[in-house]
């Protein structure tokens, strides 16, 4: 990850001068957390240029509210909020936030083993990602929270403004749905 | 099989996050060990978590700290205050249309005056024609010439013998 250079004191530093309205040291924030932004939103929007937009569109919130920030909250947590919000916002407004039903077409895995690891790994890795298009968006922010990002449940409990509960349940019947679509899409239990 | 709502599958999906407190942990594992359903559920979970981090890292492909930090010194920037317009002066405030709107009322206004003092000037001069008086010209049809006419028959204009 780009940020894991960089400690939350660097980050702290930067956000304190660039709630003095420096400009330059909240382009060094954009650096260091875009990719995290920018692929969260990816995988919730499916579309490279709405979420290079809405990545943008975030980073400017971001700047607009700096003056709210508290060091009490994670910047880059902070940041996952604003962008996941406006993502909503955006796919409500698009009427995009229908949800799938499961029991739809995925991409079938080759059948035959692949020559090398890489090879069966990428296969994994596209079913998966085709696999997490077809959850709902609710359960699907949540998997992201917690498998890309890495955030404890009380971490995402708060980004969501929800009961850790309803983040332990909501976890448990995204990846039960998961696993539910890739065992279809390869006839075996999805195990390595 | 749908266990999604299956309070085990909670509970094996807790585990793998590590959000178990231990006592709990351990009876999940214990049970794990014990349970075919659930040892398969638990091998399948971690699974798909360690599939996630295989998973590429998509990249912006853009620099959008450059492009952000543009946008804001642009926002930022002092925009230059428009100019105290002066005072408006008597005459645009009474001709906003300037010279030439001055002049055309004038000169039709002088024309107007000119028009109507030759005018009254006619009206009010004394004819210097006097009254002619009428001429009775009735009984002009016992002359020899009528009037208006040219000539009476030749004979009698020119009276054979000499002049009349």
């Amino acid at each position: 990850m780009d940020e894991a250079a960089e400690g939350p004191a660097d980050d702290t530093e930067r956000i304190v001068r660039a709630q003095r309205g420096d400009t330059a040291a909240f382009a060094a924030l954009v650096r260091l957390h875009q990719q995290r932004v920018y692929r969260f939103v990816l995988r919730l929007t499916d579309s490279h240029e709405e979420a290079l937009e809405l990545t943008q569109d975030s980073f400017l919130k971001a700047w607009q509210a700096l003056p709210d920030w508290r060091p009490q909250a994670r910047f880059s947590t902070w940041l996952l909020q604003i962008a996941r919000n406006a993502t909503l916002d955006t796919l409500r407004r698009r009427q995009r936030v229908a949800f799938t039903p499961l029991d739809d077409d995925l991409p079938l895995a080759d059948p035959a083993p692949g020559p090398a690891e890489s090879l069966a790994a990428r296969q994994r890795g596209a079913l998966l990602e085709a696999a997490l298009r077809r959850l709902p968006f609710e359960q699907r922010e949540v998997v992201l929270l917690r498998e890309i990002e890495a955030l404890s449940y009380a971490e995402i409990a708060a980004l969501l403004g929800v009961a850790e509960g309803t983040v332990k349940s909501r976890l448990a019947r995204a990846r039960s749905a998961l696993v539910a679509m890739l065992r279809r899409t390869t006839g075996d239990p999805h195990e390595q | 099989m749908n266990n999604e709502d299956c309070p085990r599958t909670v509970a094996l999906s807790a585990l793998i996050d590590d959000e178990l407190a231990p006592a709990p942990r351990q009876a999940v594992l214990e049970h794990a060990a014990r349970c075919p359903l659930c040892g398969t559920e638990l091998a399948e979970l971690r699974a798909l978590h360690a599939d996630f981090a295989t998973l590429p890292e998509p990249a912006p492909g853009a620099d959008l700290a450059g492009l952000i930090e543009t946008r804001l010194r642009v926002e930022a920037r002092p925009r230059p205050s428009p100019r105290p317009s002066p005072r408006p002066r008597l005459r645009d405030r009474l001709f906003p249309l300037g010279l030439r709107g001055l002049l055309m009322p004038a000169a039709g206004a002088a024309a107007a005056l000119v028009l109507g003092l030759q005018l009254g000037n006619l009206l009010l001069m004394p004819s210097t024609d006097e009254a002619r008086p009428p001429r009775f010209v009735a009984m002009a049809v016992f002359e020899p010439i009528a009037p208006g006419g040219l000539c009476p028959p030749a004979g009698a204009c020119f009276q054979p013998g000499g002049a009349r």
